[in-house]
């Protein structure tokens, strides 16, 4: 078995001639809380229907825990737990009765351990679906999705339009019920400072590929900008993982990946010794992967 | 056991009605009990993560720990919450606060006792002058920066903090 829950290669896929995703790559450890993090329409959702063999990709494969999604997507949906956007379910069912219609589908489905989690996400058996909150909604989707016991979770959008308490709460079960228990969690959300506290690895989908990925708190310190004094010494195509140029009057602010003391002391040499280091919070290091302007600027 | 009254104890967190449940079994109810107040009322760290800072989230909580413990307001020998409840507690990832517990053990802010809990290992000299002095000296530039723009003197600075650090140290006789 591969050390990886989820591994993506070169997944292409297209709707008639729109390329969505143009070789996607991506590896998810096993027990990670793995942010899946893009713009809306970069193609989340349409990733995360081929890894359950919903859509047939043009290229490339896409294995968790080393089954195959195209050859054998039954035996995926087997042990994946799946949390769609926005997830419609019968609203004249009773909670208990959608329980019982969505269990008949797993053979291993967990009855005593759904019995809990009712209780814990305070789920009342009889009321009907169609009169849920939207945090109710989406708790009974969270718990439609592990009832089976699933090793791997993936979760699309899974807080989208819930308060933040709600989704406070929500993030907290997903730490609480699955983090614990070892279970890997694929997630994707545009909301950054959501993902921050909860994902222990990040990867950002931009133009039908993966632009970063990593562990958050490494992605975190070492994408910095540096602002100095604009001079005609700063060779651009010397500075790797130039991610971002702006100019601001007679300064200049780059920008730049694993940006290490060494990038930084040679930034020094070539303007002046009153380079400032600044710190990013994660939406600036989003921003700056997916839009930031890697060309050049007027006057330097 | 004791793993199995934690999970008890948790759900007494959540849900009140299991709790009340629970008190219908004598001996096991007061356990549970008990434990519900240890994990929910005595958590002694107050900790709060800004999202949108440009700190990362698990240095914020190292920086909160130290200094609370450098103020004295957890003390040595107090018990801080387990990696699962602190991680539950702020909704952030286990290993996030398993990152942060290692680190502040290395620097004998913490220690673990094996299968009892974290404590804390010493009082606020563990933190040493020159790492308190740097804390103070980086909420210093900010008001330095302020003053240089605004064009207020060295001289006239200087008799500011003067003046508000007295205020503040009797301030704190007083109180005591």
């Amino acid at each position: 078995m591969s050390e990886y829950a989820i591994a993506i290669e070169g997944l292409k896929f297209s709707y008639s001639r729109n390329e969505v995703l143009k070789g996607l790559d991506l590896q998810v450890p096993r027990g990670s809380i793995f942010g899946f993090l893009g713009r809306n329409g970069a193609g989340k959702t349409t990733a995360i229907k081929l890894m359950l063999g919903l859509l047939k990709p043009n290229a490339g494969y896409c294995r968790i825990q080393g089954i195959d999604s195209q050859k054998d997507a039954l035996a995926v949906r087997r042990i994946v737990g799946y949390m769609a956007e926005d997830q419609q379910m019968y609203g004249w069912m009773r909670i208990e009765q959608i329980v019982k219609w969505v269990a008949s589908f797993y053979p291993g489905w967990d009855d005593k351990f759904t019995n809990q989690l009712l209780d814990m996400l305070e789920l009342p058996r009889r009321q009907k679906v169609k009169t849920l909150s939207k945090g109710q909604n989406s708790r009974l989707a969270l718990l439609l999705a592990l009832g089976h016991r699933p090793k791997v979770v993936i979760l699309d959008d899974p807080t989208l339009g819930l308060d933040p308490i709600a989704r406070k709460d929500f993030l907290r079960h997903v730490i609480d019920l699955l983090q614990t228990n070892g279970v890997t969690v694929f997630f994707s959300s545009h909301l950054l400072y959501e993902i921050e506290p909860v994902a222990d690895h990040v990867a950002i989908l931009d133009g039908g590929k993966i632009v970063k990925q990593g562990e958050t708190f490494q992605l975190r310190e070492s994408v910095k900008k540096i602002v100095l004094l604009a001079s005609p010494a700063i060779d651009f195509s010397k500075i790797t993982g130039l991610l971002d140029v702006a100019r601001y009057g007679d300064r200049l602010a780059l920008t730049i990946e694993d940006c290490d003391a060494s990038k930084i002391s040679a930034l020094k040499n070539s303007s002046d010794d009153f380079a400032r280091e600044i710190r990013l919070n994660l939406d600036e290091i989003f921003e700056a992967y997916v839009i930031g302007n890697r060309g050049k600027v007027a006057g330097v | 056991m004791s793993c199995h009254l934690l999970r008890l104890g948790r759900f007494c967190e959540l849900q009140g009605k299991i709790y009340k449940f629970r008190l219908d079994n004598p001996p096991f109810s007061v356990i549970v009990i008990y434990n519900s107040i240890t994990l929910t009322g005595d958590c002694p760290i107050f900790i709060r993560i800004e999202p949108s800072s440009s700190v990362p989230i698990y240095r914020q909580i190292i920086d909160q720990i130290k200094y609370q413990v450098a103020t004295g307001a957890i003390k040595e020998g107090d018990k801080v919450p387990s990696v699962r409840e602190l991680a539950s507690k702020l909704a952030v990832n286990q290993n996030t606060i398993l990152k942060v517990y290692n680190e502040l053990c290395r620097e004998n802010v913490l220690r673990i006792e094996r299968g009892d809990g974290t404590y804390v290992s010493s009082n606020k000299q563990a933190i040493p002058v020159a790492e308190r002095k740097k804390a103070v000296a980086a909420a210093l530039r900010e008001a330095v920066v302020q003053a240089v723009q605004l064009d207020v003197s060295l001289e006239q600075a200087q008799l500011l903090l003067e003046k508000e650090y007295q205020a503040i140290q009797s301030a704190r006789k007083k109180t005591e």
